[in-house]
């Protein structure tokens, strides 16, 4: 399958996204800073030569202009290392005192740019000058001013910083969203190949968890859990199909010889007539056979679970045990049950009947004259206990486990009705109800015990 | 086979057979033809649906996969018009759902393919003979034979006879059934309510008990075996 290109995966566009989002607030902080320095810078700057444009003021107040004159070329010539510069101007602008003429004769703040003066020759390009001017009386101007570019040099500094952080953050941010992405890409290219491998037919084949585990990996776990399930069921379904091949192929061939020979020899009305009865019967035999086949696979897939309802289990351990008493007593065997009352479990109530049932109707069948059978049905610590045992003669060791699969008939006569099947059923049954099935000597005798949890509280 | 059913059972019955597979539709219509009912059949649920509407039937037989119109839909759908002709479905299906699902859908017995046609002649008569509107009957009566329904007593020619409680209501649909052959699954199923088939011979077990307690003091035997179909308590002795 071919994947989208790293533009076009989910996490790149959302990385994208947050890029820009992130710009957008990167520049705002940056104009907020930019704004805040060079405007803070700006005041202290211009309260500083408010104060010394107010003292100058003063000391011509006191003096006139040539006392002005005076302070102005002695703190020139004492503070020639300060940014500050003075002069006095008239009216046409015309030098009358200090060495500062850029400005206008108007009262107020003004910004200037001029040439350097001689006193700073390293400073190329322009200067840029903050200026308080004082109108004095006989049309006099005060001029106060400062070098300002420092204030200039301080927001371009700002500027330039957040310039190199968004190219930076684009940088990143990009590259970071390509390598989200990609990894991303990879991940679910894993996925895609191996989901391609097990369409292709390698239903053992499971999709890549990664160790530290995200969504992905748990939607892959998930996912692989899923096809464990199918592939049981796959399984199950193999399995039932070979075993129809094995065990029906038998009577069915039994049958078309039968019926063969019938229609070779010439025989009389009653003989074929003997001899169609004898094949609708094992017609029924194998039907039989079939129909337990198809219930247990149908029990194993898990499907009935969804019709789960409370049901009584005394209810039908006793209606069980009470339509097979007859049958065991008739075969001179002796059922002794013991069965609390009112136990209730979540399950279906059909298969709990014929799980019970099958039970019973083992210990009866394939157990001698003059058995006693113990059932009984007790709870305990959240456990339910149904447990039929016989002290007949049991079930050797290497065999016990044999008999729960399928077809398994230890008698090999196979003079007992029955195919084989029912303790799988039973198996089923009780995997289906989350129960255990276990087979154990009963010294003598066997003793089968089906546990479940009381899941009904 | 079908014959050993007599005809007055279904006298001018009228049943409807609706399945798509030739050899069983020919099959069973021959056998209930045979046995004194009208028949009519068709192969396809639509055209199905069409005819039990307007048909007056007695009795549907319908199997559940059906060409145009399934065998599920059409009952609920012939049921949602208000139609209370007794269906009887015939399927392959044999899940363990389906038979819940047939019924829920508004079915009145469920039959699964194959069957023997003795099955099919018995569940077709119950289902004819029950009555539309029940009358509850506290006392059943037939032959010489009395059941008390509420004290759950039976009596004999007037000695009452000791049952248990299984052996009771294994009579008791005897006598309600009584005329008719009941087969070994109708009371599986309906005596114990076990849908399942037990290997074990239950049910023979349980009538010879039965049977043994009606007709002692060499009275009369009242439950007849039907060979290869099932069993019968006669209307009239």
């Amino acid at each position: 399958m071919k994947l989208p290109s790293i533009v076009d995966t989910t996490s790149f566009k959302l990385s994208a996204l947050y890029l820009g989002l992130f710009l957008v607030s990167f520049l705002a902080i940056g104009l907020t800073v930019y704004w805040l320095t060079t405007h803070t810078l700006e005041q202290q700057l211009k309260s500083s030569i408010e104060t010394e444009a107010n003292r100058l003021k003063a000391e011509y107040d006191s003096g006139g202009i040539a006392e002005l004159k005076d302070e102005i070329d002695e703190v020139d010539g004492r503070v020639s290392h300060t940014l500050l510069e003075y002069g006095v101007i008239d009216q046409n602008g015309k030098l009358i005192a200090g060495n500062l003429n850029s400005f206008k004769p108007s009262a107020g703040w003004q910004t200037v740019k001029r040439t350097p003066t001689v006193n700073k020759p390293e400073k190329e390009g322009k200067e840029f000058l903050y200026i308080r001017v004082i109108r004095l009386p006989d049309n006099v101007w005060l001029g106060v001013g400062h070098d300002g570019e420092y204030i200039q040099d301080a927001g371009e500094a700002i500027i330039q910083a957040f310039l190199w952080g968004i190219v930076m953050v684009i940088v990143l941010g990009t590259g970071g969203g390509f390598y989200l992405s990609r990894a991303f890409l990879k991940k679910i290219e894993g996925i895609t190949s191996s989901t391609e491998v097990i369409i292709a037919g390698d239903l053992k084949h499971r999709l890549p968890v990664a160790k530290n585990r995200d969504e992905l990996d748990n939607l892959a776990l998930l996912l692989n859990l899923m096809l464990d399930k199918i592939g049981a069921l796959i399984e199950n379904v193999q399995q039932v199909s070979n075993d129809i091949a094995h065990d029906l192929r038998t009577p069915i061939s039994r049958l078309q010889f039968r019926l063969e020979d019938a229609v070779k020899r010439d025989v009389s009305a009653a003989q074929y007539r003997e001899q169609i009865a004898f094949a609708i019967e094992e017609i029924d035999t194998i039907l039989a056979t079939f129909s337990a086949l198809l219930r247990i696979s149908q029990i194993e897939s898990g499907s009935r679970r969804s019709g789960f309802k409370t049901v009584n289990l005394s209810d039908i351990v006793v209606s069980v045990a009470e339509a097979l008493a007859p049958v065991a007593e008739e075969q001179g065997k002796t059922i002794h049950s013991a069965i609390d009352k009112a136990i209730e479990l979540t399950g279906d109530k059909e298969l709990l009947t014929q799980l019970a049932f099958n039970l019973l109707d083992n210990a009866i069948v394939h157990t001698p004259e003059n058995t006693l059978i113990d059932l009984s049905l007790h709870l305990s610590d959240h456990r339910i206990e149904l447990r039929v045992a016989d002290n007949g003669p049991g079930i050797a060791d290497a065999s016990r486990q044999k008999v729960l699969q399928r077809f398994c008939r230890l008698e090999q006569s196979r003079t007992t009705p029955g195919n084989g099947l029912g303790l799988s059923i039973v198996s089923a049954i009780a995997d289906l109800h989350d129960g255990t099935l276990v087979l154990s000597d009963n010294n003598p005798g066997l003793k089968v015990v089906v546990t479940f949890c009381n899941n009904h509280l | 086979m079908p014959g050993q059913y007599a005809r007055h059972f279904f006298d001018a019955m009228k049943i409807l057979i609706i399945e798509d597979d030739n050899e069983t539709r020919d099959y069973v219509s021959a056998g209930l033809k045979e046995a004194g009912l009208m028949v009519d059949s068709v192969s396809d649920g639509y055209e199905g649906l069409m005819l039990a509407k307007e048909g007056n039937y007695d009795l549907l037989i319908i199997d559940r996969m059906l060409p145009y119109l399934d065998g599920l839909t059409l009952v609920k759908t012939l049921r949602s018009t208000g139609c209370t002709v007794p269906v009887l479905f015939l399927t392959t299906m044999c899940g363990i759902d389906d038979r819940v699902e047939g019924l829920n859908a508004g079915a009145d017995d469920y039959l699964v393919k194959p069957f023997a046609f003795s099955e099919l002649a018995a569940r077709v008569n119950a289902l004819l003979r029950r009555p539309r509107a029940t009358v509850e009957l506290n006392v059943l009566q037939i032959q010489d034979l009395e059941i008390d329904l509420l004290k759950r007593g039976v009596k004999r020619s007037g000695q009452l006879i000791d049952l248990q409680p299984t052996e009771f209501r294994l009579l008791e649909y005897l006598v309600r059934h009584a005329g008719q052959v009941v087969t070994r699954t109708m009371l599986l199923e309906n005596v114990w309510d076990f849908h399942f088939d037990p290997k074990t011979n239950m049910v023979e077990t349980h009538i010879s008990r039965l049977r043994s307690k009606l007709n002692a003091e060499g009275k009369s035997d009242l439950i007849q075996t039907v060979r290869g179909a099932g069993y019968m308590i006669h209307e009239a002795a």
